[in-house]
């Protein structure tokens, strides 16, 4: 019986429209999953109202209001270990101070910080100050509201990132470079091209298509990965499990077995067979 | 104000994500970095936490004639933040039609912010040509294209050479193109390939190999760059050195950082 034909017969036992029926585990695997990854949290999916940006028709509130002074970010402190696995921080962790609720009031908004810089003070867009052009006031305008609910992203400071800073484990273990390739087979089809090359030659009737072997980027990825054949005496025994059941028989060699499934050729080797 | 110019000529490949990460690296060095989204896909700020349903950005502020200062946003790792905002489809035209015509519409922008000499602006932009490629190319001082350590990737980086020469070749400013590959995974043949290829074809203009990691996809759930989220992890290595080679190709910074 199908957990949905269970179900059906629960509602025709008890009573009941079966049809109301939600599956209260997936709700909550999905909030919890929500409670998880903020980014999951901070849309709402299947909302018509979110679809929809107003028509630009005036100026908008600023996000932050007064003098803006772009400095620099702090300096983090160099990392030099690796942090202990599912040592996450948080969206919430870092922002430790955490900013003041745009609901408090303010008595001058472009007086009275809301963070700790004076010069970056947040602008609250559902208040916006008397002088700023009025905000659309369409729906979705409307939906655009929610901006003014404490964000972090808009009304955290830098001092933050030295808070987070200090909590961060020292870290950082050197990163091992890839070993430099090996010399290209074909030089001519791989040599970095000069710019002035890469200008395209203008198309004419007679262009024929280029083979994967001519100029062609993915012809030299192909010469690149191309396996080189090796001499018919140095290959190797067909597996390596087939190598170690070789060895455990007494035989130093395996020859190159004719096509056959892994367990045909265990079966073989088990058998003593060649 | 150094320009950095985040491209690539496919979609994909985590041109966002790198920026917002690099960004992330260069201002914990004490830089002023700015991070502006030519992108109307407009998710560079949910890496800094802007709320998704937030609609201010560059585009709105441009068509209503508004200074970008109005939709700065300062994320809590210290990085500036200019997202491209949500527009609706005619605007979007009008604002595409805005750039196309107004060749100094970027640099005219940029001037207006009054950035620090010494500050550090990346732009992420759309993959491919574009308006916002090629006023983002024409203001560029370093150009960072990302490719993915795949055929197709490989494939489409000689469209972004002809881009860059096209748009870049003539301009005072600009220095050189640089490439980081994003997502190698070493435990695939063709990943390891693709990246030894690349590094053997453009030498120390290979500023990056980013490895493919989990913590960075977790990073950006939890509205964090990775080097917040978890600092000690391989990407985040990764992101920390490809910002030391960028830096070095940027001035020093001030006494006060």
């Amino acid at each position: 019986m199908t957990k949905s034909e269970d179900i059906v017969n629960l509602f025709q036992q008890f009573g009941g429209q079966v049809d109301d029926y939600q599956e209260l585990s997936r709700q909550q695997s999905a909030q919890q999953a929500k409670k998880r990854w903020p980014l999951l949290s901070a849309l709402e999916l299947g909302q018509a109202t979110a679809a929809t940006a107003p028509g630009v028709a005036a100026a908008e509130a600023p996000v932050i209001a007064g003098p803006i002074e772009f400095r620099p970010a702090p300096i983090a402190p160099p990392v030099q270990a690796l942090a202990p696995t599912g040592q996450h921080l948080s969206a919430a962790e870092l922002a430790l101070d955490a900013p003041t609720p745009v609901s408090a009031p303010v008595a001058d908004p472009h007086k009275a910080p809301v963070q700790a810089s004076p010069s970056l003070s947040v602008a609250i867009p559902t208040a916006p100050p008397a002088v700023a052009p009025a905000a659309p006031t369409t729906p979705a305008a409307t939906q655009a509201a929610p901006a003014s609910v404490p964000n972090p992203s808009t009304l955290t400071t830098t001092a933050v990132a030295s808070v987070a800073s200090a909590i961060l484990e020292p870290s950082a273990a050197p990163v091992v470079p890839a070993p430099l390739p090996a010399p290209l087979p074909e030089p001519t089809v791989l040599a970095p091209r000069p710019w002035s090359a890469a200008v395209p030659a203008p198309l004419t009737a007679t262009t024929a298509p280029t083979p994967l072997t001519g100029t062609s980027p993915l012809a030299g990825l192909a010469q690149a990965t191309r396996p080189t054949p090796a001499p018919a005496a140095a290959t190797p025994p067909a597996t390596e499990l087939q190598g170690i059941f070789a060895r455990l028989a007494g035989r130093t060699e395996v020859a190159a077995p004719p096509p056959q499934s892994g367990l045909s050729a265990l079966w073989q080797n088990l058998r003593g067979g060649a | 104000m150094k320009v950095l110019a985040v491209v690539s000529s496919k979609g994909g490949v985590g041109k966002t994500t790198v920026t917002a990460n690099l960004a992330c690296a260069l201002a914990r060095q004490g830089r002023t970095v700015v991070v502006l989204d030519l992108d109307p896909q407009n998710a560079l700020g949910l890496h800094f936490g802007i709320n998704p349903s937030e609609f201010r950005g560059i585009s709105r502020a441009s068509l209503a004639q508004q200074s970008w200062k109005s939709v700065v946003f300062e994320s809590r790792t210290g990085v500036y933040v200019l997202p491209y905002g949500v527009v609706n489809e005619d605007d979007r035209d009008r604002f595409e039609h805005l750039i196309e015509t107004r060749l100094s519409w970027l640099r005219d922008h940029l001037q207006e912010l009054n950035l620090p000499p010494d500050a550090v602006v990346l732009l992420d932009t759309p993959p491919g040509p574009s308006v916002y490629l090629k006023q983002a190319l024409a203001e560029a001082h370093l150009a960072l294209v990302v490719v993915l350590a795949d055929a197709a990737s490989y494939a489409a980086l000689p469209l972004m050479q002809r881009l860059v020469q096209t748009y870049c070749a003539g301009q005072p400013n600009f220095s050189e193109a640089l490439y980081v590959v994003n997502q190698t995974n070493n435990s695939r043949q063709l990943s390891k390939d693709v990246s030894n290829v690349i590094r053997t074809s453009f030498g120390d203009r290979v500023v990056g190999i980013i490895h493919q990691d989990q913590s960075v996809g977790d990073a950006l759930a939890n509205d964090l760059c990775v080097l917040d989220y978890e600092s000690g992890s391989q990407a985040a290595n990764d992101f920390r050195a490809c910002a030391e080679k960028i830096a070095q190709r940027l001035p020093t910074r001030t006494a006060t950082a």
